[in-house]
């Protein structure tokens, strides 16, 4: 709990630490959509050898740990998912050319940010948000068709200042509806086979899996969780592993 | 710019926009969890000129607010659990009431006020929601979009911020993604569908002391609603700048 009474200064920069921040998230956005990763993990993720080490990217499946491994997923395996989406579309359409400008053809993926939750901590170091989006992918099958999906969830991030900049330094991405656009959520099967949630098989293999949010139960397992006034961050209440608390779950 | 306002009136009124921005996505993520006594008993003032309203009327004072959107929501979610609980056994143990649904109305496109003597704060949102499960009586998921606007009073209380008013207006409903609000809208003027067999009259809620209609959703044959205007700069709470007039607010 934060009950610390401010001055007038502090309480300005806190005020203008809390626009920084949403304004952190909202420039990953827009990096997000131009499917500008590298970028986005070298200007707006942390950079300092101790924080790189304690990075996190989630989702409902695990974590990957350290902005390398983050990197080696996040940048990477996309990457190769696109060079071998565009492989297969210059091979059906002589007319495109399988050059590295052409990576990302007949794919869109955006994840607006809604419903901002901020708090920054008492001591000014880090702070930690709760968002909402109503998303879309959208991926080329190679074919000249491309497959759609509405990906809507929770996205929560903890930041930490770097030399007086806010980065990021851990995010989870949790998906509740994954679902085409024109079909029916009524007609997915209540529970996912193994293999056919898009989103589980583009996480690729984490470096610790688990299950950090089952949105089988809603909203039972308050992952990524909603941010409280707080003095100090500990890992407890992190967009980490050790923020998850399964406690709820039955067997 | 307020420039009448010392430059500490004016910190605490950005910090009060804030936090109205807060406590909203606040309420989102505990009504998505259909955390009704933590909402209620958290973050909305006890104040007798409380009051809570959508479009079938209002309540007024805490003890009906809390009736209404506690006592009444609680039993909803418990109803619905008896529904599903010998279906799906692997829920026992668990808190019946995130298991009813996930009402996730997200907050966009904010408005925000606070009065000049920074003791209220008023605010507009829209909110393109959804609303959905994975565990239900038919063993279907279900997932339906709501879009609804928001107007909320929010009042400065023990050097907290909390909620005094909030009047829900909904626009349009409907199943994800296989509805046309428009064609469905349409049918159900054309072709009023019965009442279905059995179906009980409604409820006489003797605690609705504005009884609605306040609002009407969409249809073919009205202009849009203007219910909940958009705050404009004032200097205190009156009957002119909120969305719940009272006898108390012009002494």
């Amino acid at each position: 709990m934060n009950t610390k009474v401010f001055s007038d200064d502090e309480q300005i920069r806190r005020v203008w630490d809390m626009e920084e921040v949403k304004d952190l998230m909202a420039r990953r956005a827009y990096l997000y959509m131009q499917s500008l990763r590298r970028e986005e993990i070298e200007t707006l993720w942390v950079q300092k050898p101790e924080n790189k080490e304690t990075a996190v990217f989630g989702s409902n499946w695990g974590f990957y740990l350290g902005l390398d491994n983050i990197s080696a997923w996040y940048v990477g395996e996309h990457g190769n998912l696109r060079q071998a989406q565009l492989d297969a579309i210059a091979k059906n359409d002589p007319s495109v050319k399988n050059i590295p400008e052409n990576l990302g053809f007949g794919s869109m993926i955006a994840a607006p940010l809604s419903t901002a939750l901020v708090e920054i901590a008492g001591d000014g170091k880090t702070a930690q948000g709760l968002w909402y989006s109503i998303g879309q992918r959208t991926d080329p099958n190679g074919d000249g068709t491309a497959s759609a999906h509405w990906v809507c969830g929770k996205i929560g991030a903890d930041f930490m200042k770097e030399d007086g900049v806010w980065k990021i330094w851990r995010v989870v991405e949790a998906p509740d509806i994954i679902v085409e656009p024109g079909t029916a959520v009524a007609d997915q099967p209540v529970f996912w086979e193994k293999g056919a949630n898009l989103m589980e098989n583009l996480f690729g293999t984490p470096t610790v899996p688990m299950t950090a949010h089952d949105p089988t139960y809603n909203w039972s397992d308050s992952f990524p969780p909603a941010p409280e006034a707080y003095y100090s961050y500990s890992d407890e209440m992190g967009n980490c592993p050790g923020g998850v608390h399964n406690e709820w779950r039955p067997y | 710019m307020k420039t009448h306002l010392s430059l500490s009136q004016r910190i605490h009124n950005a910090v009060g926009s804030q936090q109205a921005e807060n406590i909203h996505a606040r309420h989102s993520y505990l009504h998505g969890k259909s955390f009704a006594k933590e909402e209620w008993g958290r973050i909305w003032t006890k104040r007798d000129d409380c009051s809570w309203a959508h479009a079938f009327g209002r309540w007024r004072g805490f003890a009906n607010v809390w009736y209404g959107s506690v006592t009444c929501y609680d039993a909803a979610c418990f109803s619905r659990f008896n529904q599903i609980y010998e279906i799906y056994p692997q829920v026992g143990g668990m808190d019946p009431r995130p298991l009813s649904e996930v009402s996730c109305h997200t907050l966009v496109t904010d408005i925000i006020e606070v009065a000049d003597d920074g003791q209220t704060a008023r605010a507009y949102f829209l909110t393109p929601g959804l609303i959905y499960s994975t565990l239900n009586g038919n063993q279907k998921k279900r997932c339906a979009y709501l879009w609804e606007r928001y107007g909320a009073d929010f009042v400065y209380e023990d050097g907290q911020w909390k909620f005094l008013h909030e009047q829900v207006c909904p626009d349009i409903f409907g199943n994800l993604d296989d509805v046309n609000w428009a064609h469905s809208k349409y049918e159900m003027l054309k072709n009023p569908p019965p009442p279905p067999e059995g179906a009980m009259p409604p409820r006489k809620d003797q605690r609705l002391q504005d009884p609605g209609p306040l609002h009407f959703d969409w249809t073919p044959i009205q202009k849009v609603q203007d219910t909940v205007p958009w705050p404009v700069p004032y200097a205190k709470m009156d009957n002119n700048n909120t969305y719940t007039k009272c006898d108390c607010y012009d002494e």
